[in-house]
């Protein structure tokens, strides 16, 4: 599903039980943006969880930043199934660097401007 | 897992952040480790409480990077800092300790991602490193010199009253243990200095010559002299070698170098202190044997003693920190500084209101202040004025003008008169004819009757800001007259009452008596008079700046649950001056509409 929502969200989601209508009537471009960027971003950290560790600790954190504070903080409910899937360590290059700091997720991270309250 | 700071409630979420970052740094990228305590220990003032050694590969070759987190984290941004890093104020943005300067200190970060947050952090690094390596960003060194530039542990802290800007030229300085001040000249200097140093009638103070040289650009840090040589080069450069040379003859002690520059971030200054290798050597003062050696004293040529001198002198690099007007006011930006700076006002009663307007005056940068109150502090004032317990028994007046010196030294003029504004009229008609403005915070009838009627009969000049509050700081006032098309006495009954009051009182004004005969008052405080000061300040600003053309009725509507405590009701008139909009918490603007019929206006206008 999560793979799929992203696509979802990118065209018209007509209203499956009244024929013409629309359930995204009155979203924006920009929210309709907005919506599939965060669809993304929870597929990245689902296939993180899943596919991107070994790590029940890495994993768990992965989830919490999907779903939110409510899923159970103990890692050991996690099993890992198998690991060779598991992607080897990379390393970390300028360009690697630059290509994870170039994604919506860290460029918005930070304000350079600051929350324009003063004190 | 590192151990986290003790935070309270806050620790959870340290912890939790703390982790994220930690297994997706150590389980996803080759190489990277968790620092040791003895690493933390090389940032000592960063409050370092864990962190990452971070390698990352360029095309150029490996950079090591330290990620370390404080105890705020993960609202407070982790910081990066470079290992292998060339020697410091060899690349621009990096501290001595390695820590990079990636975001400007009022950046913030979101602590819901903290990996989102990190990456950021690495890519801005990254960034850093390829343009301090190509060189593209050397620049920096100059527009944010003042990061960079910092004084030698032996030089004293320098404070700069000069007015920004070049050309290089003689100036003054004033020396004390460890601190010197730089003015224009002496007198400018002296006046600075009696401001903010009021000294002991009698004493003398010895101001010396000293040098400003004025560059186009800031110094790069490899240009920072380091040597008396080095600055008689810059010196040398800026063509003022002569001056140099004049102030080293006459002083042969110390000479103080001030290097001014333009950066794109506004003027910029650094010091040197140029002075004798040893006291009493054969440079020292009163031993200038060596220097005037195979000349008859007091014939060597100026040139050839000034050299003399220069090469037996060691330098020292100081800081500089800006005390002048446009800088206290605004750090050179603000647009209204000019017009403030040369407009004198005259301020008429100095009590819980003119007090706070005439220091906000002062702060704002009004250049030229007179302030009138013939009264004296005591104690039951001391709750809502800004003067307190230590000025209690002296003149409102003079204590308020000493701390305006104190506070503002630049301040062009302050002057105290301890008396009515009648016989200051009387004695030195000029404080209130030749001013920009007179503020009439005196909030009584008799005094500014007559107060608006002698202006009136001036011909309406100069213009007049009439401030007051009304009962229990519910509502203030601003009068701003302009012109001669209304005075004060048009929008009051005979009785001095306005016509328009934001509140009635159903129950009685609440106007209590202290314990002494005729002694009253109005029992509001500080914080409800601060709106009314804004207000009165504010309308002052706009009259001196030209913003008014035309006499306007300010007026200042505390919230209603303000006035309910008080046992207020909102005036029928005014009511119906707000219409159907809400008539508290706001501040209505509207004419001062003139009356044909007012005994005063209508008179003087004949």
């Amino acid at each position: 599903m999560a793979e799929r929502l992203p696509q979802l969200l990118r065209h018209r989601i007509e209203n499956p039980v009244v024929s013409g209508q629309f359930l995204d009537d009155g979203w924006s471009s920009d929210e309709r943006a907005e919506f599939v960027a965060q669809a993304e971003t929870l597929l990245a950290r689902l296939q993180d969880a899943i596919r991107g560790t070994d790590s029940t600790q890495h994993a768990l954190a992965s989830l919490v930043l999907a779903f939110g504070d409510r899923v159970p903080s103990d890692h050991t409910l996690i099993k890992p199934e198998a690991s060779p899937g598991v992607a080897a360590p990379a390393l970390l290059t300028s360009g690697l660097i630059k290509q994870m700091g170039n994604e919506r997720a860290p460029r918005e991270a930070v304000k350079r401007e600051g929350d324009r309250r003063y004190g | 897992m590192a151990e986290g700071p003790d935070l309270g409630a806050g620790k959870t979420r340290w912890d939790k952040a703390f982790e994220i970052v930690d297994s997706w740094l150590l389980t996803s990228f080759e190489d990277v480790t968790r620092l040791s305590p003895k690493d933390l220990r090389s940032y000592p003032n960063r409050r370092a409480e864990a962190g990452w050694r971070v390698p990352i590969e360029f095309e150029a070759g490996r950079y090591v990077f330290d990620v370390i987190v404080n105890p705020g984290f993960p609202f407070a941004p982790a910081r990066a800092a470079l290992v292998n890093r060339p020697k410091f104020l060899t690349w621009p943005h990096v501290e001595s300790d390695g820590v990079l300067c990636l975001a400007p200190a009022n950046a913030t970060t979101s602590a819901q991602d903290p990996i989102a947050a990190v990456t950021r952090l690495q890519n801005d690094a990254v960034c850093l490193v390829e343009a301090s390596a190509a060189g593209t960003n050397q620049n920096d060194f100059r527009s944010e010199f003042g990061s960079y530039w910092s004084g030698d542990p032996e030089a004293p802290l320098v404070r700069s009253i000069l007015t920004p800007g070049g050309p290089s030229r003689a100036i003054a300085v004033y020396r004390l243990k460890g601190i010197y001040f730089v003015g224009d000249d002496p007198a400018s200097l002296a006046g600075w200095l009696d401001n903010a140093l009021p000294a002991k009638a009698g004493t003398q103070r010895t101001i010396e010559n000293a040098l400003l040289i004025w560059r186009d650009q800031a110094l790069l840090p490899s240009e920072y002299p380091e040597s008396v040589a080095a600055v008689t080069a810059l010196v040398r450069q800026a063509g003022a070698s002569k001056i140099l040379d004049e102030i080293a003859v006459t002083r042969m002690d110390r000479i103080v170098v001030i290097i001014g520059a333009a950066s794109e971030n506004g003027p910029c200054y650094a010091g040197v202190v140029v002075r004798p290798l040893a006291r009493g050597g054969p440079s020292g003062r009163g031993s200038t044997g060596q220097l005037e050696r195979g000349f008859r004293p007091g014939h060597v040529p100026a040139d050839l003693l000034s050299r003399r001198f220069l090469a037996a002198a060691k330098s020292a690099k100081a800081s500089v920190e800006r005390f002048d007007a446009t800088w206290i006011h605004g750090r050179d930006v603000d647009p209204d500084l000019k017009g403030l700076r040369g407009a004198t006002v005259t301020i008429v009663g100095c009590g819980a209101l003119g007090g706070p307007v005439a220091l906000a005056l002062a702060q704002a940068g009004v250049g030229s202040l007179n302030l009138i109150d013939p009264e004296l502090l005591k104690a039951a004032n001391v709750g809502r004025h800004p003067l307190g317990a230590s000025d209690v028994d002296r003149p409102k007046a003079k204590a308020l003008v000493a701390r305006i010196r104190t506070d503002y030294p630049h301040v062009l003029a302050a002057r105290a008169f301890d008396e009515h504004w009648e016989s200051v009229a009387a004695r030195t008609p000029e404080v209130l004819t030749e001013t920009d403005l007179i503020v009439s915070t005196i909030g009584g009838w008799a005094a500014e009757a007559a107060l608006n009627a002698w202006r009136m009969d001036r011909g309406a000049i100069p213009a007049t800001l009439f401030g007051w509050t009304e009962p229990y700081g519910v509502g203030g006032h601003a009068v701003a007259l302009v012109g001669s098309t209304a005075c004060l006495a048009c929008g009051l009954s005979v009785w001095g009452e306005p016509v328009l009051s934001v509140a009635d009182w159903p129950n009685g004004a609440g106007l209590r008596g202290e314990p002494a005969c005729g002694v009253m008052f109005q029992p509001y405080g500080p914080i409800e008079a601060s709106h009314v000061t804004a207000l009165v300040a504010e309308a002052a600003i706009d009259m001196l700046l030209g913003r008014a053309s035309q006499p306007f009725h300010r007026i200042w509507a505390a919230r209603k649950d303000v006035l309910d405590r008080a046992g207020g009701v909102w005036s029928e008139r005014w009511t119906a001056a707000c219409d159907s909009s809400v008539p508290g918490g706001r501040v209505l603007e509207r004419p001062w509409e003139g009356d044909p019929t007012c005994p005063i206006c209508s008179t003087s206008r004949k």
